[in-house]
């Protein structure tokens, strides 16, 4: 395992600074149509252009531009999903796995619940209701994953639950809440964080497939995955248009996957094996 | 665990000497007191249509009294409910009957402050060093919880209190600042005890506290737990399954067999003339250190049985080298042959 | 477990011959010398008991003689091993597979995960009799049964139908024990067979292992923590200490006259039953660390007796008296 999480690490660095920087590293108005130049090939294409170093779209905009700026949507929706479905899983997951009983029977129906819908009828049923904006597509992807967090972390506790440590914590007079949070929590935000990363991934491949669908993030504003929509119909004449965009988005969720894999070796405390004390 | 035959080492080691046998303290107010205790829980055994609710008897009508000073040892093998008396004595359980007293005041369904003062009375450690440490949790903050949720003492006072625990222990008080896994299972075990004294507790819970150390390590830490019992006049509850370090530690001892106390005496009383057949085939059956020693195990039938189901009339019956007809049907009531040396046992009746 | 008059092992070439065998760990901190030069022998039907703490490296060492160490980075370095003979570490994988199970077995220390919960007992016990003596059908069920009524299970024919979770811990042990005696190995390695097991249940399974290593003259080698279990099990003793033996002698000599400060240690640690002492000798200080052993003597930061040479010098091995090994400066000078 290394030091340091190169390859990941690096593809996230490199389109978290490209989000970041947009506004500054956009060549063009991601927005402002130019319809004398529709669907120029990229740069290094016979006729492109190296103003337009991806080309443009059907309706000009210039596609690196509207790549860059895309990647601000399609990341600050894959964090803020995650965020808002870690939270609310973990805590439920927290109140299942440590008071069983009721309360765990009722939080587990209803993950149970959540993980049967289908993920394309909640986002209709969600958007439909609220419209569409970035604020409701995190709700629709936040709806739709913190069951998995809330299975993840209710299994983890019952078995850091086993510790001594836990109840030892009872005997010094330790109250149900320093438990849960000084001594059950910090135990299993290993798991959390892991799975955290390699969810980003998928925050965001479903927020290209909302948006795909008309339910995401309206036009003119580009998001990676109506980037990929509007690309579709024009794949046999222009490639680029939706290419960048996927390409775009399996980077990203490559990166994210390999930053996870890594991390959770990272965290793995499974130094002890022959130290001081080991068993040989 | 063993029994060491007659050696003597020729190490520059102080020699041993006799302890100083304490007689039972009678007159005395017992500091914890356990009445007629019984604790069940319940299983579901059978699975899918056929699931029944089972009732795991775990402890039938315990009782005994440990005085000020004293150390008290419960003994038994797996499933006799040494374990689970200890938590119903610390109120990680509560008792399904029966009472527990502690300096008189019941103590059985305390809440709220009433609990929170009981446990800064009453301490414990417990079995494995491995999992005794929030292993995320540096060990000063470890060692200071107990002084933390009973609100007690500043931060630098804190710290202090720390350090002097540590140096009480036996370890450095600059690897406070260390995590668990930095230190092997006897040191561990060490600061598990720190951390039990933090509050100048009255009276420590020591559940298995050296089964799970190798044999020079446990040495070290018996020796310390017998130094601090005199030096801040502890009282203990040991409860093992290895005899000879509870003979060694203990001033009385109860045996205990699925559930009940089957005898209780001093210490040098019970391992000298035990009354009791699963006594006697106990005591039997730990090896001996000296291969001149003729092992004879008493040998006991059969597996112990489940706390599920227990056998009806004396629970040992069905495993007992000198059952009777009566043993089958009654349970043998508490019968006292000499001074303090308790039987339950219909031969003697 | 009566000790009458010694019929003694096989005095022709050992069973096993253990020489100079190094097991070491590549890590990423560094090179965990787990086993650094045992020797030893263990004669036909004898019982050898190897005793230590942790990280003595005495599991390690059995499993090296099954060619088993766990990887990634366990690597048996030197060494040989020649069991009846033959040089275990040049054999090929596939002769090592014909050897376990059927010439050299283990019984494995915590009874409650070494058998497969989902398949019954009798097809368990079977295995190495269908994999090494192509046994089928009734003939192997019939020798399932015998070895089962050989560890003395009783209502045999039941039983073998029933799952592991059936079975008790003490019973587990028992399977165990028919499992590696199917196939009437020479060799068992037993690895602390009974730790985990209650004082009574241990009692029965040891009175069982002693019989049937008397009556098949097994050669077993005995691996635990616990002196009382040496003293009744075992012919010879061997005690390791951070991967070396410190002293190796038959089990009279190591209990009555041990020479080695640690062996001295051990012995004075454990409470002595029937007599109150007041405080428990010790050895001071922990079990070193394996990735930083030092120069000299391994024992010698816990040694009460250690000189300044011990701290520089690593001691050899030497012959005592017949068949005493031991490894200490102090030796030398009587």
């Amino acid at each position: 395992m290394r030091r340091f999480p190169v390859a990941g690490g690096g593809i996230l660095v490199i389109f978290i600074l490209a989000a970041l920087f947009s506004p500054w590293l956009a060549t063009h108005d991601p927005v402002k149509q130019d319809l004398a130049n529709t669907l120029m090939p990229p740069a290094w294409q016979q006729g492109g252009d190296a103003s337009h170093l991806l080309g443009t779209d059907n309706l000009g905009r210039d596609i690196f531009s509207r790549l860059v700026h895309g990647a601000r949507v399609s990341l600050l929706v894959g964090i803020l999903a995650v965020s808002l479905s870690l939270v609310v899983g973990t805590w439920l997951g927290l109140l299942a796995g440590f008071f069983g009983g009721r309360i765990e029977s009722i939080i587990m129906r209803l993950t149970d619940m959540q993980l049967a819908m289908p993920f394309i009828l909640m986002a209709i049923a969600i958007v439909g209701a609220l419209g569409p904006s970035t604020r409701n597509i995190v709700i629709v992807l936040a709806v739709c994953n913190w069951a998995t967090y809330a299975r993840l972390i209710r299994g983890e506790v019952l078995s850091v639950r086993q510790n001594e440590f836990v109840e030892l914590a009872v005997v010094n007079g330790a109250g149900t809440g320093r438990i849960l949070f000084l001594h059950i929590l910090p135990n299993v935000v290993n798991t959390l964080i892991v799975m955290a990363t390699l969810d980003m991934g998928r925050m965001i491949i479903f927020e290209g497939a909302m948006s795909f669908l008309g339910l995401g993030v309206q036009p003119p504003q580009p998001s990676w995955g109506n980037m990929l929509a509007d690309g579709r119909a024009y794949l046999s004449v222009a490639w680029h248009l939706a290419t960048f965009p996927g390409l775009a988005i399996m980077l990203v969720v490559l990166g994210s996957n390999l930053f996870g894999d890594w991390l959770r070796g990272f965290l793995d405390p499974q130094r002890k094996k022959f130290l001081a004390g080991g068993r040989a | 665990m063993t029994r060491s035959a007659d050696y003597s080492p020729t190490g520059p080691e102080k020699p041993p000497h006799q302890a100083e046998r304490r007689p039972a303290p009678r007159a005395e107010q017992p500091l914890v007191s356990v009445e007629g205790l019984h604790k069940s829980f319940a299983t579901k055994t059978g699975s899918g249509l056929w699931k029944k609710t089972g009732w795991v008897r775990a402890v039938e009508g315990v009782s005994f009294k440990i005085y000020p000073g004293e150390t008290f040892g419960l003994v038994g093998e797996s499933g006799c409910g040494k374990s689970t008396t200890g938590k119903v004595i610390l109120r990680v359980l509560e008792p399904s009957r029966g009472r527990v007293l502690f300096e008189d005041q019941e103590v059985s369904h305390l809440k709220g402050k009433g609990l929170l003062k009981f446990r800064s009375q009453v301490q414990a450690v417990y079995q494995d060093p491995y999992s005794s440490l929030n292993p995320r949790m540096r060990i000063d903050h470890s060692v200071a919880e107990p002084l933390v949720t009973h609100r007690l003492l500043g931060k630098e006072a804190r710290r202090e209190k720390v350090a002097t625990l540590m140096r009480k222990v036996g370890l450095l008080p600059e690897h406070a600042l260390r995590y668990p896994h930095e230190f092997s299972g006897g040191q561990r075990q060490r600061i598990g005890i720190a951390r039990a004294l933090a509050i100048n507790p009255r009276f420590l819970v020591l559940d298995e506290p050296v089964s799970a150390l190798d044999v020079s390590i446990q040495a070290q830490i018996l020796n310390l737990l017998a130094d601090l019992q005199k030096e801040l006049r502890l009282t203990y509850l040991f409860i093992s399954h290895d005899l000879s370090v509870v003979e060694h530690i203990c001033d009385r001892v109860a045996v205990m067999y699925l559930g009940k106390i089957v005898e209780r005496a001093e210490s040098g009383s019970l391992f000298a003339n035990p009354l009791h057949p699963y006594t006697q085939a106990l005591l039997s059956a730990v090896p001996v250190a000296d291969p001149d020693h003729l092992f004879q195990a008493i040998p006991l039938e059969g597996e112990i049985p489940s706390p599920l189901n227990p056998p009806p009339g004396c629970r040992f019956h069905p495993r007992c080298p000198r059952r009777m007809e009566v043993c089958q049907e009654q349970d043998p009531r508490c019968l006292e042959k000499e001074s303090g040396h308790l039987v339950y046992c219909h031969l003697y009746d | 477990m009566n000790r009458t008059a010694p019929q003694g092992p096989d005095p022709s070439a050992p069973l096993l011959q253990v020489r100079g065998l190094k097991t070491h760990f590549h890590t990423d901190r560094g090179v965990v010398r787990a086993v650094d030069g045992v020797s030893f022998d263990l004669a036909r039907g004898e019982v050898l008991g190897i005793v230590g703490e942790s990280g003595s490296g005495k599991t390690i060492t059995s499993l090296s003689i099954l060619r088993l160490v766990p990887g990634p980075g366990g690597r048996i370095e030197a060494g040989s091993i020649r069991f009846k003979g033959m040089e275990l570490l040049t054999k090929s994988d596939h002769e090592m597979r014909r050897l376990r199970g059927a010439e050299i077995t283990m019984i494995p220390q915590d009874p409650m995960t070494s058998l497969n919960p989902v398949y019954r007992i009798g097809d368990q016990i079977g295995e190495p009799l269908a994999l090494h003596q192509k046994l089928k059908g009734s003939a192997l069920a019939q020798k399932v049964l015998s070895t089962l009524k050989l560890v003395q299970i009783p209502s045999p024919r039941r039983r073998m139908r029933e799952y592991p979770h059936q079975f008790s811990g003490g019973m587990k042990q028992r399977a165990m024990i028919a499992m590696c005696l199917s196939c009437q190995p020479s060799l068992i390695i037993a690895d602390e067979p009974t730790t985990a097991l209650d004082v009574t249940i241990q009692a029965q399974i040891l009175l069982l292992l002693k019989g049937l290593q008397a009556e098949l003259r097994t050669g077993i080698i005995f691996i635990t923590h616990d002196l009382g279990v040496v003293a009744g099990m075992c012919d010879r003793v061997a005690v390791m200490y951070a991967g070396v033996i410190m002293e190796q002698a038959d089990v009279h000599t190591i209990f009555k006259n041990p020479l080695h400060p640690y062996t001295q240690g051990l012995l004075a640690s454990v409470p002595k039953m029937g007599r109150k002492q007041g405080r428990l000798m010790t050895v001071p200080g922990q079990p070193p660390n394996l990735l930083n052993l030092g120069r000299g003597c391994r024992f010698a930061p816990r040694c009460a007796q250690a000189e300044p040479r011990c701290h520089e010098e690593e001691p050899r091995t030497i012959r005592v008296s017949e068949g005493h090994n031991l490894r200490c400066h102090l030796a030398e000078t009587g």
